[in-house]
C-alpha cells in the first residue's frame, strides 16, 4: 500500500509538473509584442499567422512570426523591445521571431530576400540577436551593418562596427567572424568568403541609415492625395 | 479676470521675493554673476556657461579644471559672446565622483581675476558632482520618437519598452508625461510595451521642442526612477522633414544693453545670425556674431563661422576650434579654414588660419641710446622717423598664423595611428611696436588601440617642439656661423655641421641663436603620454605615464603644463550591480626635468571616494578624501635656499548627498560639504583651513512655477586671517499667458565678511510663435566696491 501510495504520489507530482509545463506553454502569450513598426513609407504589408496580408502602419506592434514585406521604393523601420533598430529596404521580406522570458528577448530576423540595415543594441550574456537567411546565420552582440539577400539566395553581411559571428547553412557549413570594415559573403553553395568592405558599400551603409524619402501631393476633387516614396538610388 | 488677478498675484509674489536662483554655483565675484553647468556624467562632455556682471574689462576667460585623481589643472579657453562665456570639458576628463574647476579671467590690463576669488590656492575651486549614467536610465527604452528624428505634428507616436526594468518595478504604475502633462490615460499598455498615439492625446501637441518624461514606480508605489527625453515636432507630417530634401532652421538675435558700473555707463549692441540646414547626408551650419565690442585694439570679438559636414568629411571656415591630439592643439580658436576627410583606412585633418591678429602698440616714452633703460617693454625704434632710437611702449601683438596637418591610418574603432605637424609664427612686419616675434614648429605621433571589445585600451602620443623666441633678426648667415663656431670660435663645433643642420631645419623654422632646444639630447622639448586602461570584472584600471619637458611649446596648445613627469594610477570598482562605486587614485609627479631649478619638487596626490547610487528610495551619497603633498627636500637648515622650500600637505574631506524629497511635489535637493586643511612648512607658512557647505533645492510646484533655493556657507582662515560669509539665493520661474510669458527672478544677498546684494530679473515674452522678446535687469551692489546695473533687451526671431 505504502509503495502504491509512493508511486501514486510520484506520478501525481510528475503529472502536475507536466501540467504546469504545458500550461506554461499554453499560457505563453503568442501575442506578446516584441517590436513596433516605427515608420512606414509607401507599400509595406504585414502578415500575422494565417491571416491575409494587410497594410502596415506606424505604431503596428509586431509579434513572434509576423512577416513584413516592402514593395518598390518602400521602407519599414522596426524597433525591437530592446531598442535595436532594423530598416527594411525596398523589395524585401522578413519574418520576426522573438522568444521573451522575463527581461530577456532572443530575437531572430529571417530575411528571405532584400536589404536590411541594422543598429543592434548591445546584448546581454544570455540574450541573442540573430539574422538568418537562406544561406547564412549571423549572431550579433551589438553592432551596426547591412545585410543583403540576393535573388540567387547568396547573402552578404557588412559590419560597420563591433563584431559578428557568421555561419554558412549549406555545404561544409563554414564559420567565421567579421569586424568593422569587413564583409562576409555566402554564395548559394554555402561557401563563405570574408573581405574588406568596399568603399561604395560603406557609403551605401551610411545612406541607408537615412530614412530619406520624398513626398508628392496631388490635389483631387476628393481632397489631397499624399504619396511618400524613396527616391531612386536610396 | 480671476486668471488676471491670479497671474498678477504671482507676478507680485515674484517681484516681492525677487526669486529664481539661476546660479548653480552662487559664490561671490566682481565679474561673474553665475556659473551654470550641464549635468556632469561620467565620461560625457561637461558644459559650463558663465554669466558675466560686466564684460568691458575682460580680455580672455578660461576654465581651469582638475579631473578627479589628478593634481594638475588643465585649461581651456571659453568662447565669449556678449555677457556669456561657454566651454565644454572633454568627456575623458569627466570622472566620478567629481570634477573641480574655476574660472580664470584675464583682464584688459593684463591682470587676472578668478572665480571663486583666490582659487585654487586660498579658496577651493568649484566642484561639480559627477554621476554615473544611471543603470536605471537603461531600464526604460524609448523606441520612438527615434533619436535626432523630428516628428510630424500629425503623426506623433510614442512607444516605450519596459523589457529591461527591474523586478521591483510595478510596470502598471508607470506614468508618462509630455511637457509635464500626464498623458498616462492615453497610453496603451501591452505587456512590456507602452504605446501612445498622438490622436489619443487630449490636446494637440505644439510645434518645436517637447519633453517626454517617464516615471517608474516600485511595488510600494514609491518613485523608482524617472527618465526624460527631448524631441522636436515639425509642422505637418514628419515626412515633410525628409520630403523637403533641403531642411533648414535659423534664428536672428539682437541684443542691446546698458552696463552701469558706478558712474561709468556703457552701451553694448550685438547681433547673432544662426543657420542650420541639411541635405541628405550633408549638414550645414553658419553662425555670425557681430558686436559693438569689436575694437581694432583688441583681439577679435566678432565671430564668423560656416561649417559643412557629412559622414566622411567636414569643413569649417571662419572662427573654428579644431581638435588635434592634446599635445599638439586643442581648443584654440583659429580664424581660417579647418577640415578633415575620414575614409577609415586613411584620414587626413588640416587647419590653417590666424590665431592672433595684429594689434598695433603705442609709444609711451622716447629714449636716447645713452638713457634707454633695460626693460621688456623698451624697444628699438626707427630713429630717423621718431628722433630717438629707443622707446618704452605698450607692446602690440603680431599677426600669428598657424598651420596643422594630421594624416592618420585606421578608423579608430580598433586601431589608429596619426602623425601631426604644426607650424606657427608671428609676422614681424605686421606691426611696428611689438615685442619679440616668435615661431614654433611641432611634430608628433599618436596611437589608439582598442582590444577585446574595447576592454583593453591603449593610448599614446608624443611630440617634439622647436621654438624660436625672436625671429626678427632672421636666419643665421654663413658668416655668422663661421664667426661663432669652429676651433677659433666660441663653440668648438664644425661650422659645416652647423650649416648642414641649419639647412635641414630652416625649411621648418627660422634658425638663429634664439632657437630651442639648445641641447636636444636633454629632451627638454619632448612631451609624451601613454595610458593603458583595462576594464574587466566591473573594475576599470588605468595607468598613465606622462613626460613634458621644460621647453616644450606648442602655439596650438597654450595651456599645457610643462616641466613635469610621473605616473597616474586610477582604479574604479563597480559593486552591487552598479550601485556602489569605489574610486582609488594615486599620482606622483616630479618637476625639474632638465635641472633648471634649485631642487626637484615631488607632488603626490592620493584620492579615495565611495559613491552610492541606490535603486531604492534613498539618497545618492558620495564621501571622499584627498591628500595633496608637495616636497622639494629643502629644509630650513639650508639657509641659502630657504626662500625656495616647498613643503606642504593638504587634506580634504567631502560629502555630497542628493535626494528627491516627495513633499507634495518632488523637491530635488542636494547638499555638499567639504573641508580642507593645508599645512605649509615653507617660509611662507601659508597654512589655511576652509570649510564650505551648500544646500540646493529645486521645486517644480506645477507646470508654471518652479522655485529654487540655495544656501551657501564659506569659512576660511588663511595665515590666521579669518574670512567667513553666508550667501542665500532665492528664485523662481513662472510661466503665464499660455506659456507665452516667462518671468524669472533672483535675489541673492550675502552676509558676513563679504556683503553683496544681487538681483536678477528676466522677462521673456513670445510675441509670435517665432518671435520673442527678452528683457533683463540686473543689479549688484558690493559693499565697499560699488554697484553695477545692467539693463538689456534681446529680440529673437526663428526662421
Amino acid at each position: 500500500m505504502s509503495s502504491k501510495n509512493n508511486y501514486f504520489s510520484l506520478l501525481s507530482f510528475i503529472a502536475i509538473l507536466l501540467s504546469f509545463s504545458f500550461l506554461g506553454l499554453l499560457l505563453k502569450p503568442a501575442d506578446t509584442p516584441i517590436g513596433v513598426v516605427n515608420k512606414v513609407v509607401k507599400d509595406v504589408t504585414f502578415k500575422s499567422g494565417d491571416s491575409d496580408w494587410v497594410e502596415a502602419k506606424s505604431g503596428l506592434t509586431l509579434k513572434d512570426q509576423d512577416v513584413i514585406r516592402t514593395g518598390t521604393r518602400s521602407l519599414a523601420l522596426i524597433t525591437y523591445l530592446d531598442g535595436s533598430i532594423i530598416r527594411v529596404r525596398e523589395k524585401s521580406e522578413i519574418t520576426i521571431y522573438g522568444d521573451k522570458s522575463e527581461d530577456k528577448l532572443d530575437k531572430n530576423t529571417y530575411v528571405d530576400e532584400g536589404k536590411v540595415s541594422f543598429d543592434v543594441k548591445k546584448q546581454s550574456e544570455d540574450e541573442e540577436f540573430k539574422f538568418t537567411t537562406p544561406t547564412m546565420v549571423a549572431s550579433i552582440r551589438g553592432t551596426s551593418g547591412l545585410l543583403e539577400v540576393m535573388s540567387n539566395l547568396s547573402s552578404s553581411l557588412s559590419c560597420e562596427s563591433g563584431a559578428i559571428e557568421v555561419l554558412s547553412k549549406l555545404g561544409t557549413k563554414q564559420s567565421g567572424s567579421i569586424g568593422a570594415g569587413e564583409t562576409a559573403f555566402v554564395d548559394p553553395n554555402g561557401n563563405l568568403n570574408i573581405t574588406q568592405t568596399e568603399e561604395n558599400k560603406k557609403k551605401q551603409m551610411q545612406q541607408l541609415k537615412n530614412v530619406d524619402t520624398k513626398k508628392i501631393r496631388i490635389k483631387t476633387e476628393n481632397g489631397t492625395i499624399e504619396i511618400e516614396y524613396i527616391p531612386e538610388g536610396k | 479676470m480671476n486668471i488676471f488677478k491670479r497671474n498678477l498675484s504671482v507676478v507680485l509674489f515674484i517681484s516681492i521675493l525677487m526669486l529664481f536662483a539661476s546660479s548653480l554655483f552662487a559664490q561671490v565675484s566682481e565679474y561673474i554673476s553665475s556659473v551654470k553647468t550641464g549635468d556632469a556624467k561620467d565620461g560625457q562632455p561637461f558644459y559650463i556657461s558663465v554669466e558675466l556682471v560686466q564684460s568691458s574689462n575682460i580680455g580672455e576667460i578660461l576654465v581651469v579644471y582638475r579631473p578627479y585623481g589628478q593634481s594638475d589643472f588643465e585649461k581651456i579657453e571659453m568662447d565669449l559672446l556678449g555677457m556669456t562665456a561657454t566651454a565644454t570639458i572633454p568627456g575623458d576628463d569627466v570622472i566620478l565622483p567629481y570634477i573641480e574647476f574655476y574660472i580664470l579671467i584675464e583682464l584688459a590690463d593684463g591682470s587676472f581675476s578668478t572665480h571663486p576669488p583666490g582659487a585654487p590656492d586660498t579658496a577651493p575651486p568649484l566642484q561639480a558632482n559627477v554621476v554615473t549614467i544611471s543603470p536605471k536610465d537603461e531600464e526604460v527604452i524609448i523606441m520612438s520618437p527615434l533619436p535626432d528624428e523630428p516628428v510630424g505634428q500629425d503623426e506623433l507616436f510614442i512607444s516605450l519598452s519596459l523589457l529591461k526594468t527591474s523586478d521591483s518595478v510595478d510596470k502598471s504604475k508607470t506614468k508618462i508625461y509630455l511637457n509635464n502633462i500626464d498623458i498616462t490615460s492615453s497610453a496603451l499598455f501591452a505587456d512590456d510595451l507602452i504605446l501612445v498615439s498622438g490622436e489619443n492625446l487630449p490636446s494637440t501637441v505644439g510645434l518645436g521642442a517637447q519633453n517626454l518624461k517617464i516615471e517608474l514606480f516600485d511595488k510600494d508605489g514609491n518613485l523608482y526612477h524617472s527618465v526624460s527625453k527631448g524631441f522636436t515636432v515639425t509642422p505637418g507630417t514628419g515626412s515633410d522633414f525628409y520630403a523637403a530634401r533641403f531642411n533648414y532652421t535659423g534664428s536672428v538675435k539682437g541684443e542691446s544693453r546698458n552696463e552701469r558700473y558706478n558712474d561709468q555707463s556703457t552701451w553694448y549692441n550685438n547681433l547673432r545670425l544662426n543657420f542650420n540646414g541639411d541635405y541628405s547626408d550633408w549638414k550645414f551650419d553658419a553662425d555670425v556674431y557681430v558686436t559693438s565690442e569689436e575694437k581694432v585694439y583688441l583681439q577679435p570679438q566678432n565671430r564668423y563661422t560656416a561649417k559643412i559636414r557629412s559622414s566622411w568629411m567636414n569643413l569649417q571656415i571662419g572662427d573654428n576650434y579644431p581638435t588635434f591630439p592634446k599635445l599638439i592643439m586643442n581648443g584654440k580658436r583659429i580664424r581660417g579654414i579647418s577640415g578633415a576627410v575620414n575614409l577609415g583606412f586613411f584620414n587626413v585633418q588640416a587647419s590653417f588660419g590666424q590665431v592672433r591678429r595684429d594689434v598695433e602698440g603705442n609709444i609711451l616714452e622716447y629714449f636716447s641710446r645713452a638713457t634707454a633703460p633695460l626693460g621688456s617693454n623698451v624697444i628699438e625704434i626707427d630713429s630717423a622717423k621718431y628722433g630717438q632710437p629707443f622707446a618704452r611702449a605698450n607692446l602690440g601683438t603680431y599677426n600669428r598664423n598657424l598651420f596643422a596637418l594630421r594624416p592618420s591610418f585606421g578608423s579608430g574603432e580598433t586601431f589608429q595611428i596619426g602623425f601631426s605637424y604644426l607650424h606657427s609664427g608671428d609676422d614681424y612686419q605686421s606691426i611696428e611696436f611689438g615685442g619679440s616675434p616668435q615661431e614654433n614648429a611641432v611634430v608628433g605621433t599618436d596611437l589608439k588601440l582598442n582590444l577585446d571589445n574595447r576592454r583593453i585600451q591603449i593610448r599614446g602620443e608624443a611630440a617634439v617642439s622647436i621654438f624660436n623666441s625672436d625671429i626678427s633678426e632672421g636666419e643665421l648667415s654663413d658668416a655668422e656661423i663661421d664667426a661663432v663656431f669652429g676651433t677659433d670660435g666660441f663653440f668648438d663645433v664644425s661650422p659645416d655641421d652647423v650649416r648642414s643642420l641649419r639647412d635641414v631645419i630652416s625649411p621648418f623654422i627660422t634658425v638663429n641663436q634664439y632657437l630651442k632646444p639648445l641641447n636636444p639630447q636633454e629632451l627638454s622639448t619632448l612631451a609624451s603620454e601613454a595610458e593603458l586602461s583595462l576594464n574587466y570584472f566591473n573594475n576599470r584600471l588605468s595607468a598613465k605615464y606622462l613626460y613634458r619637458g621644460n621647453d616644450y611649446k606648442s602655439f596650438g596648445q597654450s595651456f599645457i603644463r610643462t616641466d613635469v613627469a610621473g605616473i597616474n594610477l586610477r582604479d574604479r570598482l563597480r559593486l552591487i550591480d552598479n550601485q556602489v562605486f569605489v574610486s582609488l587614485g594615486f599620482e606622483s609627479l616630479k618637476d625639474n626635468l632638465q635641472n633648471t631649478k634649485i631642487a626637484t619638487t615631488t607632488s603626490q596626490t592620493i584620492n579615495t571616494s565611495v559613491s552610492y547610487f541606490p535603486r531604492i528610495d534613498f539618497p545618492n551619497l558620495t564621501i571622499g578624501y584627498t591628500r595633496y603633498q608637495n616636497d622639494n627636500g629643502l629644509s630650513m637648515a639650508d639657509t641659502n635656499n630657504v626662500d625656495f622650500i616647498v613643503d606642504d600637505a593638504t587634506n580634504r574631506f567631502l560629502t555630497q548627498i542628493s535626494y528627491d524629497v516627495m513633499l507634495g511635489v518632488k523637491h530635488n535637493t542636494s547638499l555638499n560639504f567639504s573641508t580642507s586643511s593645508r599645512d605649509d612648512n615653507s617660509i611662507n607658512n601659508a597654512d589655511n583651513k576652509t570649510t564650505s557647505a551648500a544646500l540646493n533645492i529645486t521645486s517644480p510646484w506645477n507646470r508654471q512655477l518652479t522655485s529654487y533655493f540655495t544656501f551657501s556657507y564659506f569659512s576660511s582662515e588663511i595665515s590666521t586671517i579669518p574670512y567667513d560669509y553666508v550667501m542665500l539665493s532665492l528664485g523662481a520661474k513662472y510661466k503665464m499667458l499660455e506659456d507665452k510669458l516667462t518671468l524669472t527672478g533672483t535675489y541673492s544677498p550675502s552676509f558676513g565678511d563679504f556683503e553683496r546684494q544681487a538681483i536678477d530679473l528676466i522677462g521673456s515674452y513670445d510675441v509670435m510663435q517665432n518671435l520673442s522678446l527678452i528683457m533683463q535687469v540686473r543689479f549688484y551692489s558690493i559693499s565697499g566696491a560699488g554697484s553695477n546695473s545692467i539693463i538689456g533687451l534681446t529680440t529673437r526671431y526663428n526662421i
